[in-house]
This record gives C-alpha cells, sequence and structure tokens, in this order.
C-alpha cells in the first residue's frame, strides 16, 4: 500500500515536459554540440592567428598605431537600475551555543562569538597555535580547501575561513546549516581537509580529521545578532535575495544571468552613529559554470565582524535598502 | 559515446536521475542542474557498463554525489530552499501531499534510500554499493526510516498506508 502511494506519488516528481526538454537540450549543447564546436573552434583560431599574424605585418609595414582597448564600454553594459526605496525583513537569530569545546590538535581554542537563527549557526573561535609545523599544514590546508564536516543527518552546509589578528592570532569562521529545527543536543563537527572529501569513508573520519568542534544550542535564549533577509530584487535584475551576517554579506541571483553579467557590487553599509564601511561584493560563480548554465551569488566576508544590529540602511548599487521598525529593539550580543 | 545513443539514454534516464536529486536536494532549480551536470560527466567519462543496470545505478551513484558537494558549497548554505513537498500542485490528493510531506521531513540518508527501495526497486545490497554504506546499516536506516514514517502516519489516526513489507537482500 505504501509503496504504490509512495510510486504514484513519485511518479510527479518530475520537470513539466517543457522544461525538461529545454534542459536536455542544455545536456546536448553542453556535449555533442560542444564536441562539434572543438572542431571549429581549432580551425578558427588557426584562420585567427593567421589573420592576425597577417595584420600585424601590415600595420608593422604602414607604422599604424594600434589604439588601447577600452573597456568602459563593458561597464555601461551592466548598469543596475536604480528603484524605490525598497524595505528588507530583519529576523532574530533566536538561538545562542551554550557549550564549546574544541579539540584542534595542536591548537588551543577559544570561543570569541556566536550567533544562531534557529537552524543557521555561526562561531568565531580564536586559535593559538602551538608553533609546531602540523599549525601551519593545517591552516595552509585550510586557507586553501577549507574544511568540511558532519554527523550524516543533521547538516545541510558549511563555510569556513581563517584570517590573522594582530597579535598573530588566527581567528576562524565557521558557518553551520542545519537541516531542520535543531533539537537541543551536542553536535559535533569535524575539520577535515577538503581534498578528502570526494573519498572520504565516514567510518574513519576521525583518522583524517585535525580536530572537532562539539557545541550544543539552546533555543529558548532568544537574544543574539539579527540577520537581514530580503526577498526583493534591484532594478530589473534578477537579483532575488540579499543576506547579511555579522561576517559576511551574500547578494544571491536564482539561475541567474545577471551574476555573470555584473561582475561586482558597489555595497555601502550605513550605521546608526554615522558610520559607513564601504566595499566591493565581487562575483562569486557557482564551481559549475564551466558548464556554462549555473551562476548563483556573490558573496563577501567581511574583514571584522559586523555590528549589523545598528545598521540603518545598506545601499547596493545605489539602491538604498532600509531596515524595518524592528531594527531599533534589536541588540548584538558578544 | 555515439552522439544518438547518448540522446536515448539521456531521454530514458533523465527522470531517474532528476527524482533522486529532487529527493536529495528538494530544490527543482538544484535537482535539475544536477541531472545536467550527471549526464555532461557520463558524456565526458564515457564509462564502459557491462549492463544498464549497473550504468544506471552509477549514474545515481555520481547524481549523488553531485548533490552532496553541492550541499557542501557555502553559496548553497545561503540560500532559502527548503522546499515543501506539499506545494508541489501535481499532487492529486491529499493523502500524496501528506505522504510527500513526510517523506520530505526525513533525514536524507532515509530519504534518498526510500526512492532506491520504494520506487526504483533496488535491492538492500544494491543499494548499499550505491550509496557506499554496509548493508547492515542500509537495512537499519530503512527499518528507521519505516519507523519513523509510520509515526508520523500513526499521529495522524492514517493508518491505512501499510509499511509491513518485507525486506528484500
Amino acid at each position: 500500500m505504501f509503496k504504490r502511494r509512495y510510486k504514484s506519488m513519485m511518479e510527479k516528481c518530475v520537470l513539466p515536459e517543457d522544461e525538461k526538454e529545454k534542459s536536455i537540450n542544455r545536456i546536448i549543447r553542453n556535449t555533442i554540440c560542444k564536441d562539434n564546436e572543438k572542431y571549429k573552434r581549432n580551425f578558427s583560431i588557426k584562420l585567427m592567428i593567421s589573420i592576425v599574424s597577417v595584420t600585424a605585418c601590415v600595420a608593422l609595414l604602414g607604422g599604424f598605431t594600434v589604439t588601447a582597448y577600452n573597456e568602459n564600454w563593458l561597464n555601461k553594459l551592466f548598469k543596475i537600475e536604480k528603484t524605490d526605496d525598497t524595505y528588507a525583513n530583519l529576523d532574530k537569530y533566536d538561538g545562542v551555543i551554550t557549550e564549546f569545546e574544541g579539540n584542534l590538535k595542536n591548537f588551543d581554542t577559544q570561543l570569541l562569538y556566536s550567533y544562531g537563527n534557529g537552524t543557521e549557526f555561526a562561531v568565531v573561535v580564536k586559535l593559538i597555535p602551538d608553533g609546531s609545523d602540523n599549525c601551519e599544514r593545517f591552516l595552509e590546508e585550510f586557507k586553501l580547501k577549507g574544511t568540511y564536516g558532519d554527523d550524516d543527518s543533521m547538516l545541510m552546509a558549511t563555510y569556513s575561513r581563517i584570517s590573522e589578528d594582530d597579535d598573530g592570532n588566527y581567528l576562524m569562521y565557521v558557518d553551520f546549516i542545519f537541516n531542520n529545527e535543531y533539537e537541543k543536543e551536542s553536535f559535533e563537527y569535524y575539520f577535515l581537509p577538503y581534498n578528502y572529501i570526494d573519498e572520504l569513508d565516514y567510518e574513519h573520519r576521525d583518522e583524517l580529521s585535525y580536530g572537532t568542534f562539539t557545541m550544543s544550542f539552546d533555543m529558548s535564549k532568544a537574544e543574539s545578532c539579527p540577520v537581514l533577509h530580503t526577498q526583493k530584487t534591484i532594478g530589473n535584475k534578477s537579483v532575488s535575495k540579499i543576506s547579511i551576517t555579522p561576517l559576511s554579506i551574500s547578494i544571491h541571483g536564482m539561475k541567474s544571468e545577471t551574476l555573470k553579467a555584473k561582475s561586482d557590487f558597489d555595497v555601502v553599509l550605513h550605521f546608526n552613529n554615522g558610520k559607513k564601511k564601504e566595499f566591493v561584493v565581487k562575483d562569486y560563480s557557482y564551481s559549475t559554470i564551466k558548464t556554462g548554465f549555473m551562476g548563483y551569488m556573490c558573496d563577501y566576508t567581511f574583514d571584522e565582524v559586523v555590528d549589523c544590529g545598528n545598521i540603518s540602511y545598506i545601499e547596493i548599487d545605489g539602491c538604498r535598502f532600509n531596515l524595518d521598525e524592528n531594527a531599533e529593539e534589536i541588540s548584538v550580543n558578544k | 559515446m555515439d552522439d544518438e545513443v547518448f540522446r536515448i539514454k539521456v531521454n530514458k534516464l533523465y527522470d531517474t536521475i532528476f527524482r533522486v536529486s529532487m529527493t536529495y536536494l528538494k530544490n527543482f532549480y538544484d535537482a535539475e542542474d544536477v541531472t545536467e551536470e550527471t549526464f555532461i560527466t557520463y558524456y565526458s567519462n564515457a564509462p564502459d557498463f557491462e549492463n544498464e543496470e549497473l550504468e544506471k545505478a552509477w549514474l545515481i551513484k555520481v547524481a549523488i554525489n553531485k548533490c552532496k558537494n553541492l550541499r557542501r558549497c557555502f553559496w548553497k548554505n545561503r540560500r532559502d530552499d527548503n522546499f515543501d513537498f506539499t506545494t508541489l500542485k501535481v499532487y492529486d490528493n491529499e493523502d500524496e501531499s501528506f505522504l510527500g510531506k513526510i517523506i520530505s521531513e526525513l533525514p536524507d540518508k532515509y530519504r534518498t534510500l526510500i526512492l532506491l527501495y520504494y520506487y526504483e526497486e533496488y535491492s538492500i545490497r544494491e543499494i548499499s554499493g550505491i550509496m557506499g554504506i554496509n548493508e547492515s546499516t542500509c537495512q537499519t536506516r530503512l527499518e528507521r526510516a519505516r519507523h519513523r514514517i509510520k509515526e508520523k502516519i500513526n499521529c495522524k489516526g492514517e493508518v491505512s498506508l501499510c509499511l509491513k513489507e518485507d525486506i528484500k537482500v
């Protein structure tokens, strides 16, 4: 009975015919057609080389001056249009990390900050190296490739990075996204070198990992740091969401051509005390951009923890995003 | 690989790979992308298989790996895409929507297992090969998944969905 119902349900879990056809066409375009184009491209390259050689000879002989290539026209093509003020929703984080234990090889650890919003958490951890070669190795691996950890069921994704403070200590930022509302129990995060992920044998991850973090969360403590989300768009471009946390800002575009076209966004955070923080969020395309049909978001990681509870508004390429009236009620706990 | 053969294979297996990706990612757009990438990988690698079943299993495995990779990407974790199966307009009745919701709330490891076992009708041994886990783990997970589904169905007072099928090995 269950099987029959489940099958009947899953039969319908397919793309609509027209979408499926488009998708299959994309596959064909990126495989069979690409192969065919390779031949044409090789021929074109040879032809281009011949033309360039002949042109260069003519230019040299005739004494022509080659004008420098001007890239400004590219910028003009992809201007994001300004719109009226748009309002963003401000959600409170509603949970905090109550217990934390870092067990990294060759490092002492100290939890500096933690943030959470039900399913999304971030921690900032101070790493104090013991001076051994392994520390360098860990840092290099981490900086280059990032790490990954999960417990098989609850964790959906993580993002982490390391920066160095003035005292020569290292600050590690780790974001955790969970599949569902976290139940109050401790969670273990493994630091694994990224290059092992593909062939990772989960049974042996202890041997492969550099160490672990163990954390417990408490949802009842509903005070911490705000995170900003908006579903508004900028102009007629398909930017679908802008999110900001104390650690980073991201500009999203679902199936977006925008992010391929526009290489960066000028962002200004305006704080209540009149201070401003200006930076450029650069294009950060999804890794499968090589296949030609993806490009999701831009992301910028702040060089310091930003007090986003005191942001009065955000300006992105001239578009102003105001926080709603709840902003005043929100404070940042460090 | 022969172009025409490839086209036929894509047409034939597209829905299967899409379903696996959708089950794992719960997002139409991502599932579509992963499906496309899986076939592109297949074309690029052009692996030889003894039979079509092995080929299909290979594609499913590649799709699962790609789903896992996608979910590990940090930009993925910044997006709101908790897809709710009940919003699928295609479900004809309340039962299907309810079942869809229950399944979508299961952890990944159970969802994929349920799909492979009940829909694709793979045996435990085959699933353990595809998912890269022990047969016993596979069996335990299937039991747990059934238990969770059963619990939720019972909560709604709808005991008609019978889950007492034997596990075939």
